[in-house]
């Protein structure tokens, strides 16, 4: 017998045992998938409004664990120079997602070089490194909740980006 | 379409070694600070570094030229991707960078990945839209892209207009951008604040204000 009709048989084993993971992996991604509570955010834009102070929001969750926040806080009250006040801002760092027995939180970490904008000294949702409560949405969804400081805040949550 | 060469810091030390260093010490032998002198200080350095370095991983905010109010704001990536965002929205998108003008301003052309304008229906009602700068003629804008410049006319008569140009007249601010919209971005260092006057920017009073920040805001 040959050294490869000797080992044939555990090749094929192991071949076997592959396809099997690899299908369970696939089976897995899929049902993983099926179930991520963000799914629905990766390409979409969640759009909010401050309900007090009228300021906007904007964010986009990526799959990769990236995400921007943009703001529009409305016309400034002096002309802004290198260090603002500014009506339009943006920031962008990484997210994850705490899963509490179904109860979610998004936890925002801001990327280096950190500057305090506008947003986050007015409290501004999704604006300050901290963790926010998340509900899964569908896009077309509108509803209402309170900003980290219990401010009203309106949620759409729009297709596209 | 990119007619610069990103050159890694050992590579200009070896060119530097190979050239004996010949561009500081013409640095050096320039005259007094002026904006002809840095351009040409920036373009013969230009040759050897990418001419946008500053803007990446800081934010170019445009301003109104009379309200000087910042109307957007840039991120340029060096990937050749950037996000630009204003009050009604941001926008992902792709540039393309012309070849170096005389007056040491390199084109780029931003061509935004979707038409898409998300605002919902009831922030829209209630947010005034930006209309013609003030003093503006009446109708229709039409801008056209012609080797690396975007050249934006406003007040044209419709009835001048080709059946083409008509399409390009009608187009939103999204599909404008999603076909491409050219700007010269000059030699400049992070925390400078300019007035630009080139084509297709001016929107108040034949100028904007122009502000480099330091770090993505």
């Amino acid at each position: 017998m040959t050294p490869t009709k000797l080992l044939a048989p555990c090749l094929l084993a192991l071949a076997a045992a592959g396809a099997t993971t690899h299908w369970a992996a696939a089976a897995d991604a899929k049902s993983a998938a099926t179930a991520d509570p963000l799914a629905n955010y990766y390409t979409s834009t969640l759009i909010c409004e401050d309900q007090t102070t009228k300021a906007q929001c904007r964010l986009w969750l990526n799959p990769d664990g990236k995400y921007f926040a943009f703001y529009n806080l409305g016309p400034q009250s002096k002309v802004p120079d290198i260090n603002g006040p500014f009506q339009v801002e943006g920031r962008e760092g990484t997210y994850t997602l705490r899963d509490d027995g179904g109860v979610y939180q998004l936890c925002l970490w801001v990327a280096a070089p950190r500057i305090r904008i506008g947003a986050e000294v007015a409290g501004e949702m999704y604006s300050e490194a901290a963790c926010y409560p998340f509900a899964p949405h569908k896009a077309g969804d509108a509803w209402n909740d309170k900003d980290l400081v219990g401010r009203d805040t309106k949620f759409w949550l729009m297709k596209g980006r | 379409m990119r007619t610069f060469f990103i050159v890694p810091a050992r590579c200009v030390a070896a060119l530097c070694v190979l050239l004996g260093c010949a561009l500081p010490a013409v640095a050096q032998q320039a005259p007094a600070p002026s904006a002809a002198a840095d351009a040409s200080k920036f373009a013969a350095s230009s040759t050897l570094a990418d001419p946008l370095a500053n803007y990446y991983g800081n934010t170019l905010v445009c301003a109104a030229a009379l309200t000087q109010n910042d109307l957007c704001h840039l991120w340029l990536y060096r990937d050749g991707s950037f996000i630009n965002f204003d009050a009604n929205g941001a926008h992902t998108g792709h540039y393309s960078v012309g070849p170096m003008r005389p007056d040491g301003k390199v084109p780029v052309c931003q061509y935004w990945d979707t038409v898409n304008m998300l605002m919902p229906a009831e922030i829209a009602a209630v947010q005034k839209m930006p209309g013609p700068p003030p003093g503006a003629a009446g109708g229709v804008m039409i801008c056209e892209n012609k080797d690396f410049r975007t050249t934006c006319r406003r007040g044209v008569d419709p009835a001048t207009l080709s059946e083409e140009q008509k399409k390009a007249a009608n187009r939103t601010m999204g599909e404008r951008f999603h076909n491409g919209m050219c700007y010269p971005l000059g030699p400049h260092n992070v925390g400078d604040i300019w007035w630009e006057t080139d084509d297709p920017l001016p929107g108040q009073a034949g100028a904007d204000k122009l502000l480099l920040l330091p770090g993505h805001r």
